[in-house]
């Protein structure tokens, strides 16, 4: 689904961010944002509502410069994670080349983790895109609070097939980068 | 167009590109943009000014994305355009076919300046080219790059993603 634009000699890939609310996909991508060099990203833009939860998206594109002739762009974008915006997440999705799991790694938030998941499924069927075919990969957040569960409980219940995935304490950075490497990569391999 | 399906899409969009200039023109816009329903801008037309085209496209894009959604709650099968008028910016959103969407940004002249026209320019020479890169456009032969690239890329993302010293 990334476009590779001949004419105008130039290729773009959409990263989405997914999983459920307040388990940190806008963190990771404040955090990509505020460190990667300046000349690199765009302007990044959050449509968020009084209180800070992401109402609609967040974005922020990465410039990576001309490749072999090709401008290559990343435009990564963050969904709603609350409940009720599934429309919302649903239009994100439209076109997306990579996707990463934001999973809360707390023990309490397991049920939301994996309704997340299905969502995320039901979202790509409607779309008739199959995940299986979509560079994935799933971020374990919050490994820094008490009463997390262990990466192999997680993995059982979100990672059955073994797609790559990464710990992270997104508010440190930890991991942010890993992650986003690793589905960068899976995404550009896509390509050939 | 010839038998080559690369080189049919890349006519097919030279095509596009045109048709996007001329309703550029013909709307006497400031700058044009097509979208992509991923959101992407894939062909652009006119002068942007200090406006980022990749910003205002990705904002455009969900505007588009969302109205349309709400389209048939209204009990209409697509929304026909959207116009929206700001002090200094005007902007007229068109659906175009293929899930595509075409924006045209208007800078005010004045203060006394009316509204857009509501009928709008004939985007048909535009649909038409998108129709015509739907019919040759393949997956696979517009996807291709080489491993070369890949390698390129792989370092670019390493080079990028990763802390600023």
């Amino acid at each position: 689904m990334s476009m590779i634009n001949y004419a105008s000699r130039e290729i773009n890939c959409k990263v989405v961010y997914y999983g459920t609310g307040l388990g940190g996909k806008t963190t990771n991508l404040e955090y990509v944002f505020s460190r990667i060099d300046p000349e690199t990203r765009g302007k990044m833009i959050s449509l968020a509502t009084e209180t800070d939860r992401t109402l609609f998206f967040d974005f922020l594109p990465v410039d990576l410069g001309s490749i072999r002739g090709f401008k290559t762009r990343f435009h990564l974008y963050t969904v709603p994670g609350q409940v009720y915006y599934n429309a919302s997440r649903k239009l994100i999705l439209k076109g997306v080349d990579g996707i990463i799991f934001v999973a809360d790694s707390q023990r309490h938030r397991a049920e939301a983790n994996v309704e997340a998941m299905h969502n995320l499924y039901e979202n790509l069927e409607s779309y008739g895109y199959d995940l299986s075919t979509i560079p994935f990969a799933i971020q374990y957040n919050k490994r820094d609070l008490d009463d997390v569960m262990s990466v192999e409980e997680m993995r059982e219940q979100l990672n059955p097939g073994g797609v790559p995935d990464f710990e992270a304490v997104a508010t440190e950075g930890t991991g942010v980068f890993e992650t986003l490497k690793g589905v960068s990569k899976l995404v550009v391999k896509t390509l050939s | 167009m010839s038998g080559d399906p690369g080189r049919s899409a890349g006519e097919a969009r030279a095509r596009i590109r045109s048709a996007l200039g001329e309703l550029v023109k013909a709307d006497e816009a400031e700058f044009g943009l097509l979208l992509e329903d991923s959101g992407i801008v894939s062909a652009a037309a006119g002068s942007p000014g200090k406006t980022d085209p990749v910003a205002f496209g990705s904002l455009a894009s969900a505007y588009v994305a969302a109205v349309s959604d709400l389209a048939p709650a209204l009990g209409g099968g697509r929304f026909s355009q959207l116009l929206q008028t700001g002090p200094r910016s005007r902007i007229r959103l068109l659906p175009m076919p293929a899930g595509r969407a075409a924006v045209l940004l208007h800078r005010s002249r004045g203060a006394t300046e009316g509204g857009l026209d509501e009928e709008g320019p004939d985007a048909a020479p535009l649909e038409a080219a998108i129709r015509a890169l739907a019919k040759v456009e393949t997956r696979a032969g517009d996807r291709r790059v080489g491993r070369e690239w890949i390698r390129a890329a792989e370092h670019e993302i390493d080079r990028i993603f990763r802390e600023k010293s």
